[in-house]
């Protein structure tokens, strides 16, 4: 037994091997007939010998599973929607720095005390009644007045991990608008409390 | 005056005649499917025919066989995603040339067919348009897309690859 040694003679055997690759008489011409019906026009479509049959049936069960492995998390993803939240009262909390504090609910210290009701009615005892919206992970939060409006957006709201809290979310965007700033300030105080970033537990009062 | 898809549709046949044994066993190395390069075959001459006004002289071959090795491509990107990302041919088809053609095969041969089959993508590109078919540098680089010195480069490792794939399977070398 005699092993490769040099590439010159894998080199003559590769170029040997080209010639024996060939289509037999019969089949060249039937290919050429093909392609000159194709160009002629006379059928619209190349013949296929090769059944395309099998990749429609995987396509179709790779959809189907597709589908079955998305749905149960589409319906995750929105699972919480407004009616969720009616008739609830949440204390929206801050989360503790330190990390051993984390599982401590007396670290957790709240911010605002908000009465969910019903079509989207939101209540604080401190800056009255507002509107709220849960939609695609994110709860929108809006107090306003005669010279004021806040909205607050929470982002990705969620079930929380923690036994003692029933949502999480980030501050996300604080839209504060108001019409005389020399009027004495209501929601200000409000806007002060929230940090864009910060997380934030909404544990049931 | 002459019909000038006429004269194309002449020169596609005329071109069939020289090269369609070229284009059909370029695509049997790459996919290994007699009936699959048979497909290709006839879509590569049928797009040369659509593509006409693009082939702007040259080596015709090299032209016929960068449609084929497209239509390779999009057939296995369409059909074969998966395998098309991990960059295996040769994990998906079985290389199957008709029994007449191994049959004409001797043992070395078999094993040299083999050992390239197990070839990663570019290897295989690469020795199949340098070494069986004889493209130049130049050429082969048209045809992948590459860069001359990439060509070279990945030549080189491909060699190294083969040798090393025929080293494994206790290659037999004999007059060829």
């Amino acid at each position: 037994m005699k092993y490769f040694e040099e590439n010159g003679e894998v080199d003559r055997g590769l170029k040997a091997l080209d010639q024996k690759f060939k289509l037999s008489a019969k089949e060249e011409a039937a290919v050429l007939t093909a392609i000159n019906r194709e160009i002629d026009g006379k059928v619209s479509a190349s013949p296929r010998k090769t059944s395309h049959w099998t990749y429609y049936i995987a396509s179709a069960v790779a959809i189907f599973l597709l589908a079955i492995l998305v749905i149960p998390i589409f319906y995750t993803t929105n699972e919480l929607t407004t009616s969720d939240l009616a008739g609830e009262m949440f204390s929206i909390t801050t989360v503790p720095i330190f990390q051993e504090e984390i599982d401590d609910p007396q670290r957790y210290h709240a911010i605002i005390t908000i009465d969910f009701l019903e079509r989207h009615v939101i209540r604080n005892s401190i800056y009255g009644e507002g509107t709220y919206e849960l939609l695609e992970g994110e709860l929108i939060l809006h107090f306003s007045n005669v010279n004021e409006s806040l909205h607050i957006t929470f982002t990705d709201f969620k079930k929380s991990d923690k036994i003692f809290s029933k949502y999480s979310a980030i501050v996300g965007e604080l839209e504060y608008e108001v019409v005389n700033s020399e009027a004495p300030s209501q929601l200000m105080n409000l806007v002060t409390k929230f940090i864009q970033g910060q997380p934030v537990e909404f544990m049931e009062k | 005056m002459p019909d000038p898809q006429k004269l194309i549709k002449q020169r596609i046949n005329d071109w069939y005649h020289l090269y369609s044994n070229d284009v059909y066993s370029y695509v049997l190395f790459l996919l290994g499917d007699h009936e699959l390069s048979k497909d290709i075959l006839q879509d590569t001459f049928l797009r040369a025919y659509n593509c006409y006004e693009s082939f702007h002289g040259g080596n015709t071959k090299a032209w016929l066989c960068r449609i084929a090795r497209n239509l390779t491509m999009d057939h296995f990107r369409k059909k074969r995603p998966i395998a098309y990302f991990f960059d295996s041919f040769s994990s998906v088809y079985t290389h199957t040339p008709t029994p007449e053609q191994v049959a004409l095969l001797n043992e070395s041969e078999r094993e040299l067919y083999v050992a390239l089959a197990k070839l990663k993508r570019s290897y295989k590109d690469v020795i199949i348009l340098r070494k069986i078919k004889e493209f130049s540098i130049k050429e082969t680089a048209d045809i992948l897309g590459w860069s001359e010195s990439k060509v070279k480069v990945t030549l080189y490792r491909a060699m190294a690859a083969l040798k090393k794939e025929l080293e494994k399977e206790d290659y037999i070398h004999e007059i060829f």
